[in-house]
């Protein structure tokens, strides 16, 4: 690049009045004028008005400017105005500086002549920096036109069929054997009490049948590397040994294999087999291999599934298979898991078998569940009393100090239930009752009129010691009721504990893949917590569902649909224009310390093993300096905020 | 002799102090004219060298404005800046002048009373320490 | 193994603790060196109404250790293990206020040099001691007793880092390598009276039903405890008209049992409930 000598165009706003009474802003152009580089020197009643944009625009062509500044107000306000009006005339939008003189100068500052003198250091300190401003440029890059969603939940589907509609293609990744997530476990759904399954189904099976939607179950993403618009994705496709396209679903294999495993989808309440689908309406209906628990793997012999396959489907020769991906977007859907109680042991659950967590309650009166929906104890009768205990393992500082948002509502929903399918007495113990929603409380006004007992205080004890014979093997729930003062003992056949909700096994893996931060308690963060909901820190990654935080069905299916709207959005647009305010790391001086690497919070530095120097991804970069800072040999250093622009606005003011 | 005015110097961050500076404008908030305030993208690109630079060009103090802990536009740079401070602060301190004039505040970006409030008494910690010496102690 | 051992109050009146505990120490191996001039260690009532005092009291027996040169301290009661445990804890974060204690400590010529580590008699047999050494002796029918371990509420709490503090299992661990059978339940950390007993029998009588009822309904015939006053308590509190007497021998009588000692030579005629016709299982 040739090296032009700045010349520099100096303006003086005036601001009607709200500049100049205080700011004698003649005195400050004068001075501005005796200043190094400065061509000319002007002062005007508004600079940001049509007239006044054309002083800078006729001074630039006219009189060959090359550098200019403002001093007028906040370039929050109308820094975009000027470096448009830069633009126009034919020099660089970079070439331009504003001193703040209003907001940080005449409106905060008593006396006129300590307002001047300040405006005439700013003033200064803008032409001296200007001058060393460097014409930046940014580069478009193409977006490619598909996108990943991990996790098949409800979430992950939702963000799927809403992007697949958009005409987009998505690769919709579920490391289960169906798609369907903890919404497919549910029988009713608050407040409206829906089936579960029949708002579920048919989105699972739209999922499946859609053409751009392109499903890898039983598969996880193992990396991911890229940047916004470009992420290349490699998949593991676990080994079914079950010929996906031989197989036709009739159930046999899971007939004849003689092994009997606690069924996950079940929460350990009824078998499934060594061969087998999760339940019954599974997308795919095609069926995996448990390898752990199958005889041929473990003891080479067996082969029944196989031997009565129809359609020669089973292959137990099936291994890895790895899928590479190219997506401009990600949307992660990794969603929950519940709070495991047993480490509260003062609630029993492991030791006394009345007592369930609230997904083994799920299955419980899930019609497809273990007891065909019938709310039976283990001994096949139904519960006469049940006890409902919300917040557990949530608000305890010594779990989880959050409020898990869900259980309050989906406590009331057991409550009703129960009332409606047992009869039983139903007491239901809470902190405080939490039902903000469309319909909620009126949900919550029902569940009182059924009669439900609802105790406000949190459970102390559940004991299997009872106080009279008459309740000899019942379980004894203990707490006090703070709203009457006075300790219950309540003597019931059944506890259910509200469980919380933790973040997804794996969804650590996941958002160190992606880039995502997380939260103390392990939440992916999204990027402002009221005004991009969806959006990440990492561009052109997105949030749908519990993985951001718990959230109900409603809220999770519409953060999804906002999820996929931000990545169609993206996609749409078809190019993403990187920044031009970003880091660069200068070879020659980089030491290859690699401290910038770490110090990055976008990943966007990685190191150039062959030439010993850290490298800065310009798609990635966000330009907050932490690099340039940390950078022990000034060889990093932030376009626009460098070392001898910063250096010389602090001469210039000191 | 006419009283001391100190020189300060403050290097905030965009998005939240100086967004408070800005507030504190429109709301005509008044505070001492002594301050001159320097744009950073983010108090993680605060680089010692600028705040021993603007002491050895005759400051009287140095104020860093950064956004509340959680709240950095670029996650944790005002962390990085926090955990820098009392590094720099120690050097002030091995050239013999008080670490005070040296200081840190979370100011976001709706508080411009705050920004006020820090910034007057900040100018008046400085006042009462009197002219720093920086600019011919640090030169060895 | 030798260990300095603080007996406490009630060691050597209570229903053969002191008996069973030198016949099984005799036995397996264990040293315990009586501390010469302990004192009281306070209990829970010294600590509530004059702190500072309570501490120098407890850290009496610290000094006494140091004196002799140990850098253990066994006790068998659980409100001794308690409360030395809890003024360890205090000298051990407060070196200010170990410098105050060893100041007064010095008019009796005494002084702490080491804070010793608090061990429960318990800990050291499950611990310390190999567990074949406690198998392999027993003799044939122990396993036809059914006991219930009561651990009381000082063992394990308030810091909850000895066992689980709602759920502990050492003793019923310890229990079960002695070869007996051990009964699950849930009376394990219920509140035995303490020595409210007494002044308040009616309201005492029912926490010590609640406990013999439990682990009657779960099938115990014996509850081992590790505590003196849960002893006393469990053993003469017991209302018998609900049900057969049941027998509240100490784990260390039940340790004696499983080695092929003699019930006499462990004490075990001087309990309240007789034991007598569970011994006729063993042969």
């Amino acid at each position: 690049m040739i090296y032009e000598k700045p010349r520099i165009g100096v303006y003086i706003c005036h601001c009607g009045s709200n500049i100049s009474p205080k700011v004698d802003v003649e005195a400050v152009a004068r001075f501005a004028a005796g200043l190094d580089n400065v061509a000319v020197s002007r002062d005007y009643k508004f600079m940001c008005s049509n007239p006044g944009q054309d002083f800078i625009v006729n001074d630039i062509k006219q009189m060959g400017l090359n550098r200019v500044v403002v001093a007028s107000c906040s370039p929050r306000m109308h820094e975009p105005t000027f470096r448009k009006a830069c633009e126009k005339a034919g020099i660089s939008p970079h070439y331009f500086q504003m001193a703040n003189i209003r907001e940080q100068t005449s409106w905060v500052t008593a006396d006129s002549a300590h307002a001047t003198q300040k405006a005439k250091d700013q003033v200064a300190a803008a032409a001296a920096r200007v001058a060393g401003h460097a014409a930046l440029t940014s580069r478009e890059v193409a977006v490619q036109k598909s996108i990943l969603v991990i996790g098949a939940g409800i979430a992950g589907i939702q963000a799927s069929l809403t992007a697949a509609e958009a005409g987009y293609d998505v690769h919709l990744v579920e490391r289960e054997p169906s798609i369907g997530g903890h919404m497919a476990k549910f029988d009713k759904t608050f407040p409206t009490l829906d089936c579960a399954a029949c708002i579920m189904t048919p989105k699972m099976v739209e999922a499946a049948q859609k053409e751009n939607i392109h499903l890898h179950t039983w598969s996880e993403v193992v990396s991911v590397e890229g940047f916004v618009g470009n992420y290349k994705v490699r998949v593991r496709k676990k080994p079914r040994y079950v010929d996906m396209e031989k197989c036709t679903g009739c159930g046999v294999c899971q007939q004849k294999c003689p092994v009997k495993v606690p069924s996950e989808f079940d929460e350990g309440l009824a078998f499934r087999k060594a061969v087998y689908s999760p339940f019954p309406q599974a997308v795919p209906n095609t069926p995996v291999i448990d390898k752990d628990h199958c005889i041929y793997f473990q003891k080479g012999k067996c082969r029944a599934c196989e031997k009565f396959c129809e359609a020669a489907a089973i292959d137990f020769n099936q291994a890895d298979e790895f899928i590479d991906i190219v997506v401009g977007a990600v949307i992660a859907a990794t969603g929950f898991k519940a709070f495991d109680p047993s480490p509260l042991t003062a609630y029993g659950y492991g030791i006394f078998p009345e007592v369930y967590t609230s997904l083994e309650f799920e299955r419980l009166n899930n019609a497809t569940g273990p007891t065909a929906g019938k709310i039976l104890m283990k001994n096949g009768q139904p519960p006469r009393k049940v006890a409902i205990v919300h917040c557990v393992g949530s608000r305890d500082r010594h779990y989880r100090k959050y409020c898990s948002r869900v259980c309050c509502m989906y406590s009331m929903k057991f409550a009703h239930l129960v009332r409606e399918k047992t009869g039983a007495e139903v007491w239901e113990f809470y902190i405080d009752m939490r039902s903000p929603g469309k319909l909620y409380e009126e949900f919550y006004n029902r569940v009182q009129e059924e009669g439900v007992h609802l105790v406000r205080g949190r459970v102390a004890q559940i004991t299997d010691i009872t106080d009279h014979p008459e309740d000899a093997g019942c379980l004894t729930v203990v707490a006090e009721n703070t709203l009457a003062r006075r300790v219950l003992r309540v003597p019931v056949d059944m506890v259910i504990l509200s469980v919380g909700l933790e973040p997804a096994a794996g969804s650590d893996a996941v958002s160190r893949m992606l880039g995502i931060q997380r939260d103390a308690d392990g939440w992916y963060n999204e990027l402002h917590a009221k005004l991009a909901p969806v959006k990440t820190a990492a561009s052109g990654i997105f949030l749908a569902g519990c993985c951001q935080g718990p959230k109900d069905i409603p809220d999770t299916v519409a953060q999804a649909s906002a999820a996929a709207g931000e990545a169609v959005s993206l996609l749409s647009r078809g190019t993403v224009r990187t920044l031009a305010e970003i880091s660069y790391i200068d070879p020659d001086r980089c030491s290859g310390c690699r401290i910038c690497v770490d110090m990055c919070p976008y990943s966007a530095i990685s190191f150039d093993d062959g030439a010993g120097v850290a490298v800065v991804n310009d798609a990635l970069c966000q330009g907050c300096g932490s690099c340039a800072a940390a950078c022990p040999s000034s060889a990093a250093g932030i376009r626009h905020f460098n070392d001898g622009q910063i250096m010389a606005e602090l001469e210039a003011l000191t | 002799m006419s009283a001391f005015e100190p020189k300060i110097i403050a290097m905030v961050c965009n998005w939240c102090t100086y967004t408070a500076a800005d507030l504190a404008g429109t709301s005509r908030l008044m505070y001492p004219h002594n301050v001159r305030i320097i744009r950073l993208m983010c108090t993680g690109m605060l680089d010692a060298k600028y705040v021993l630079k603007a002491f050895l060009e005759g400051a009287d103090g140095v104020f860093i404005g950064g956004c509340h802990p959680g709240d950095c536009h670029y996650i944790n740079g005002n962390l990085k800046a926090a955990r820098r401070i009392p590094g720099i602060a120690a050097i002030l301190e091995q050239f013999g002048f008080s670490s005070e004039r040296l200081e840190l505040k979370w100011i976001g970006a709706s508080e411009g009373p705050e920004f006020q409030e820090h910034i007057t008494r900040f100018v008046e910690t400085i006042r009462a320490l009197g002219p720093s010496q920086a600019a011919t102690a640090m030169i060895l | 193994m030798k260990y300095g051992f603080y007996p406490g109050c009630s060691y050597k009146s209570e229903a053969g603790y002191k008996e069973s505990v030198e016949a099984v120490c005799r036995a397996i191996g264990v040293e315990l060196r009586e501390l010469p001039d302990w004192n009281c260690c306070g209990a829970t009532s010294m600590i509530s109404m004059d702190a500072e005092n309570a501490h120098l009291l407890t850290a009496r027996i610290f000094a006494l250790a140091s004196k002799y040169g140990f850098d253990a301290v066994v006790t068998t009661c659980n409100a001794c293990y308690t409360a030395l445990r809890k003024t360890r804890k205090i000298l051990k974060a407060d070196a200010g206020l170990l410098a105050v204690i060893n100041h007064q400590l010095v008019a009796e010529g005494l002084g702490i040099t080491l804070l010793p580590k608090v061990r429960h008699l318990l800990e050291v047999f499950y611990q310390d001691i190999d567990a074949a050494a406690w198998t392999g002796k027993s003799p044939a029918g122990i396993g036809d007793i059914a006991v219930a371990a009561y651990y009381g509420c000082q063992l394990t709490r308030p810091w909850g880092d000895v066992d689980h503090p709602e759920r502990p299992q050492m003793l019923d661990e310890f229990i079960k390598r002695l070869g007996y059978t051990v009964v699950d339940h849930s009376a394990r950390t219920l509140c035995c009276g303490a020595s409210h007993f007494f002044p308040y029998q009616d309201q005492c009588r029912p926490l010590v039903d609640k406990i013999i009822a439990e682990v009657r309904r779960k099938g115990a015939q014996v509850v081992t405890t590790l505590c003196p006053l849960c002893q006393l308590n469990l053993d003469a509190g017991q209302e018998t008209r609900k049900g057969p007497p049941m027998p509240v021998p100490y784990f260390t009588q039940l340790a004696g049992l499983a080695l092929g000692l003699s019930p006499v030579a462990l004490g075990l005629d001087k309990l309240l409930n007789p034991i007598d016709t569970l011994l006729r299982k063993i042969r």
